[in-house]
């Protein structure tokens, strides 16, 4: 490194000019980054475990959808006023750009099989004909019951709340649905007695991007002044917070712009990236600018430019050392299944090697031009923190380094037991703002209603016109009759419940009456019952029969509503269809899963196994790392206890406030990792050169203590600082992850100022 | 030698010929116009056939009122008969396929049709009945009854405002398979001259002009292409909304008549596609059909009558073998 520092502190305008050529050019490929805001984009397509849900989804062309509940909890929705919102908010509803207008399903649109007076209609119960008169509200709710829609979905089944329903085209903006969504429903809100709510995946991803969006334009600038206002009383200079904001900034700009360039994808869980990384940067130019600064104190009166090459060089193995560590700790996300975290991890491995050769290049350079006025300013300090390191040294030997190591391992052995309890999920819209209305009419949709989030199974009856055998129909509703059991069931559409729903119509009889006949086996229904309701079914265009069956009549779409879903219920509702499905699964029956539940399931379930061989590969990784540069598996064993010991302490208080692990507060181990290292490596690496250097155990110790323990600090000061503002997110898990990785790196700082020397120390009795 | 070397010639030429024409490169004199002679594509491929446009003769346009007039007044040869082939087509595959006797009769001013399913097996029996002109419908000049035998046996009317769903979830409607352009609640004018299949033909355009009619039917516009030598329709445009008008590939709905033949004196589709959505259309084949039959009991087209119709083809009765099914 010591060639290039030289080449950089000798030709500091070469050197600036390039790195801003080079960061312009890199501006113009940003704008080639995806956003990608679907919670499908989360898993690669070609991923096995997502391919045959992803043909699924596309058979029954499966898409994001809008939700508006219509309220009136005190005199319910049949009246004259709730119904004619209704109406209002479906003709509204289906003009907004980007929506489906076919799809829009209401009890203004959706059409019913209803048999009077020898005439059969098919018109919706809010026919565009029918005068919204007493009798016709009347009209709307017996046949509202009568036909069964008032199972939670359409209809919530006290009658208090009504649901409108659409499809939106998958390139549809989802900025803009939201926002002329979001007009409607202001429109109508005030107009009568019922409330509105809004929810939907289309709407959520709107709201999550434009919280992310947010949080992004005020967090960078808060981070810059945060990491900056921590440097200037570190250095009590702006020259280094200058030097470093701008070397850590560049190095985003071109990590940024190779994503463009590479056409990466930029998701919301991971759009606080440049947050994250501009806070990580700051590490290796504090332990470089702070050895720099003590070595122009002790030579007032040397040149510069040497005095810059010697300290830059001197810290080169070390800072070699924690890149490395922090390119593995990234780097072990790229082994996941999850795109956010692999991305993340790629590119913030590549920013962190930016960021590396700007701190060997860059930053001497820009020093070289600034001057050195930081050094004198610092020159005193250094001493006394010297000092201050060397009097908790002697404290800690003074308290007993074993007793303090038995304390460090009940509290290790306590923590993983802890973590044990911790609990994984993930949901779209429990990361949503709280206070954002389309979180608030979620959380208000499921009380209401039958649940927002959908499991979707595909049931492949193994052969044509499959469905049409009474059998394999019947065994349909048994899976469907176990579901409904479950509590959190809300509701389970299948195409058993529709043949049946015609059938009862056309027999004059009520849905419910039908299917109670039917599971006490008074009433049955045979093929030609099946075929003649598929045909009805069929001849009606806007009964989206294409959504629930396909052309052969071999699969179908089965459809479970889920009460504030999350990966346990999923995993129940998944077990009761496998074992309510065994008569289907042995008449070569297929059971497919798919849909927003499913792939929260799948993320849930990816995430765990990602975690658990990312974490481990980047230990063993850095283990093996620190083994060849320490050159002692042992020193590599030891130097990896502090970091270790502060992830079991995060995954213990995520256990104890039941805080779930999901994938954008998951990044926090990987980061965790490769910062919280540093700490041990500068350290070891200083107490080693001592050992080399001829110097006695507990005296290298003492050594390394006083010339490391202050940068550790201010590092982690510093990077704590930078990560704190993700507090500020709106975003809760970004929010959750700035904590969490605040949490890990102080435990980590404070268990390598006292773990590793607490162990010299141990050793040094024996 | 020179003889072999000239058979060779030939017999080179006449593969390549055969080769460009089984490809569909050369297609020779194969056309629409040449009436029933169409080699059209498999219905697996087929797109709605584009219509030429005529340069505009104001002038020599002829009266809508009397196009309609004479063409709903042509020679459909009541009371007839036909077997036809309903195929649904989706996304290049047959999906579903009917087979569907259908039976029309004139009786005074009504023009009465009816469509017995035959097959498949579990809907046979399944019988529609179309009334038009209907003197006691009041909300439109049609009437649908349905029977469906399975469950309470009961004939059912259709509303009105379902005409335009799909008969049997194909994509021709109630509305479609009238004998004559519906006259009330609709206004014609005869916008252009135009060719269809190498036929010279009337655009006649219909808008419906009562709510009831607008309910009724899917369509805001629609152009009919009515043949100008001999009363037949060729083919026929559905918009969905006024605008979608100038531009035809925006037409909700096509119809087109691939084969057309004369049987005893009367134009038949003996090939009929009905292009619905992007990936889906219809596709009508006549299997049989004899016109002016003079047995045709009018009983038969009594709504009343449908139940025992629905019995007489499950026993397997078709009209090649009786006309007269036995009335109970």
């Amino acid at each position: 490194m010591r060639p290039l520092v030289r080449f950089s502190v000798k030709h500091p305008w070469h050197i600036v000019c390039t790195a801003v050529a080079i960061t312009v050019l890199a501006c113009f490929f940003i704008p080639g980054i995806n956003l990608q805001l679907d919670g499908r984009s989360l898993i690669p397509s070609g991923d096995p475990a997502l391919e045959a849900s992803d043909r699924a989804a596309s058979l029954f062309g499966l898409r994001d959808v809008v939700v508006i509940g219509v309220a009136d909890e005190k005199a319910g929705v049949y009246s004259q006023e709730t119904l004619a919102c209704i109406a209002r908010l479906s003709r509204r509803l289906a003009e907004v750009d980007g929506v489906i207008p076919a799809s829009v399903t209401s009890l203004a649109t959706m059409p019913r099989m209803f048999v009077d007076g020898g005439r059969i209609d098919t018109n919706p119960l809010l026919s565009a004909d029918s005068a919204l008169d007493q009798s016709t509200v009347e009209r709307v709710r017996r046949e509202t019951e009568s036909l069964g829609l008032d199972d939670g979905v359409l209809v919530a089944s006290d009658g208090r709340a009504a649901a409108i329903f659409a499809e939106v085209e998958p390139e549809a903006d989802r900025r803009i649905l939201l926002e002329q969504v979001r007009r409607i429903v202001e429109y109508e809100q005030g107009q009568g007695e019922y409330s509105l709510r809004l929810s939907g995946t289309a709407l959520s991803q709107a709201v999550l991007g434009e919280a992310a969006a947010k949080d992004l334009a005020r967090l960078i600038p808060a981070v810059l002044v945060v990491v900056g206002a921590v440097l200037i009383l570190a250095f009590r200079h702006p020259a280094p917070a200058f030097v470093s904001i701008v070397e850590i900034g560049i190095s985003l700009v071109w990590t940024v712009g190779l994503m463009g360039f590479t056409g990466q994808s930029v998701f919301v869980t991971t759009l606080v990236m440049p947050v994250i990384l501009l806070a990580i940067g700051v590490s290796d130019d504090v332990y470089a600018l702070t050895h720099f600064s003590d070595e122009a104190a002790l030579a007032p009166g040397g040149d510069r430019r040497e005095v810059i090459v010697s300290a830059f060089g001197g810290v080169a193995r070390s800072i070699g050392i924690t890149t490395g560590s922090t390119v593995v700790g990234l780097l072990s996300l790229a082994i996941t299944s999850l795109e956010p975290l692999r991305v993340f991890g790629i590119f913030g491995a590549v920013s962190i090697l930016f960021s590396s050769l700007f701190t060997f290049t860059l930053v001497p350079a820009l020093i070289a031009l600034l001057g050195s006025g930081m050094a004198r300013r610092r020159s005193g300090r250094a001493v006394n923190d010297g000092r201050r390191m060397l009097r908790a040294l002697e404290l800690m030997n003074a308290a007993g380094p074993r007793r303090i190591l038995l304390v460090a391992v009940m509290a290790a052995c306590s923590a993983v037991l802890l973590a044990t309890r911790l609990r994984v999920d993930d949901s779209w819209v429990k990361n949503l703002p709280g206070a954002s209305d389309i979180s608030q009419g979620d959380r208000e949709l499921n009380r209401l209603f039958a649940g927002t989030i959908t499991l979707d199974l595909l049931v492949d009856s193994g052969n044509r016109d499959g469905f049409l055998s009474p059998e394999t129909l019947k065994a349909l509703g048994a899976v469907e009759d176990a579901l409904s059991l479950l509590p959190a069931v809300g509701a389970v559409h299948t195409l058993y419940g529709d043949v049946a729903r015609v059938s009862a119509a056309l027999k004059g009889s009520s849905y419910a009456d039908y299917r109670k006949a039917l599971s006490d086996g008074r009433a049955n229904m045979g093929r030609e019952d099946i075929e003649q309701a598929l045909m009805l079914m069929e001849s009606v265009r806007r009964t989206h029969i294409t959504e629930r069956l396909d052309s052969e009549y071999r699969r179908t779409r089965m459809t479970v509503f889920i009460r504030s879903a999350d990966y346990e219920r999923i995993h129940e509702v998944l077990d009761t269809t496998t074992a309510a499905g065994l008569s289907l699964s042995n008449a070569g029956g297929i059971v497919t899963p798919f849909g927003d539940g499913w792939i929260s399931y799948l993320t849930v379930r990816l995430l765990v196994q990602g975690q658990i061989w990312s974490i481990a590969l980047a230990l063993l990784t850095d283990l093996a790392l620190l083994s060849f540069l320490l050159k002692s598996a042992r020193s590599a064993a030891i130097a990896l206890l502090p970091v270790a010991f502060s992830l079991a302490v995060v995954f213990a208080v995520l256990a104890a406030t039941e805080t779930p692990l999901g994938i954008a507060n998951s990044m926090f181990a990987a980061i965790a990792i490769g910062i919280g290292l540093d700490f041990s490596i500068h350290l070891s690496s200083a107490y080693r050169e001592g050992l080399e250097r001829g110097l006695a155990s507990i005296d290298s110790l003492k050594r390394a203590f006083a010339a490391t323990g202050p940068a550790i600090v201010t590092s982690a000061a510093a990077i704590t600082a930078g990560f704190s503002v993700l507090t500020l997110s709106e975003v809760s898990p970004n929010m959750q992850l700035g904590l969490m990785i605040c949490l890990s790196l102080l435990v980590c700082a404070a268990a390598t100022l006292v773990i590793i020397p607490s162990i010299v120390m141990a050793e040094r009795k024996v | 030698m020179k003889n072999r070397s000239m058979l060779q010639h030939i017999l080179l030429f006449a593969a390549f010929s055969l080769a460009l024409s089984l490809t569909g490169c050369y297609s020779g004199a194969a056309t629409a116009g040449s009436k029933g002679a169409i080699n059209g594509a498999e219905p697996r491929d087929a797109r709605p056939e584009a219509v030429k446009e005529e340069s505009p003769n104001q002038s020599s346009l002829p009266n809508a009122q009397r196009l309609v007039t004479e063409y709903n007044n042509r020679n459909f040869g009541s009371p007839g008969w036909r077997t036809v082939y309903l195929e649904l087509v989706t996304d290049g595959s047959v999906t579903r396929t009917f087979t569907v006797i259908n039976l029309w009769k004139k009786v005074g001013r009504e023009t009465k049709t009816l469509f017995l399913l035959r097959e498949p097996r579990g809907l046979s029996g399944t019988n529609y009945l179309l009334q038009e002109d209907s003197p006691d419908s009041k909300a439109s000049d049609m009437k649908v009854y349905l029977f469906l035998p399975s469950g309470q046996r009961q004939v059912l009317e259709i509303a009105p405002s379902n005409f335009n769903e799909g008969l049997l979830g194909s994509d021709f409607t109630y509305t479609d398979l009238r004998m004559k352009l519906p006259v009330r609640d609709y206004s014609y004018r005869v916008i252009r001259e135009a060719v269809l299949h190498n036929e010279p033909v009337w655009v006649l355009e219909a808008e419906p002009v009562s709510e009831a009619a607008r309910r009724a039917t899917s369509w805001a516009v629609a152009h009919f292409y009515l043949a100008r030598n001999f009363q037949f329709m060729l083919g026929a445009d559905y918009y969905a909304s006024p605008e979608d008008v100038a531009d035809s590939s925006r037409a909700s709905k096509r119809m087109r008549v691939e084969k057309f033949e004369q049987r005893e004196g009367v134009w038949t589709a003996t090939r009929m596609n009905m292009f619905g959505p992007a990936n889906r259309y219809s596709v009508l084949s006549l299997q049989d059909a004899r016109f002016a039959v003079s047995d045709i009991d009018s009983a038969m087209f009594l709504a009343s009558s449908l139940p025992s119709l629905a019995d007489r083809i499950h026993q397997g009765w078709s009209p090649a073998t009786s006309a007269k099914p036995p009335v109970r």
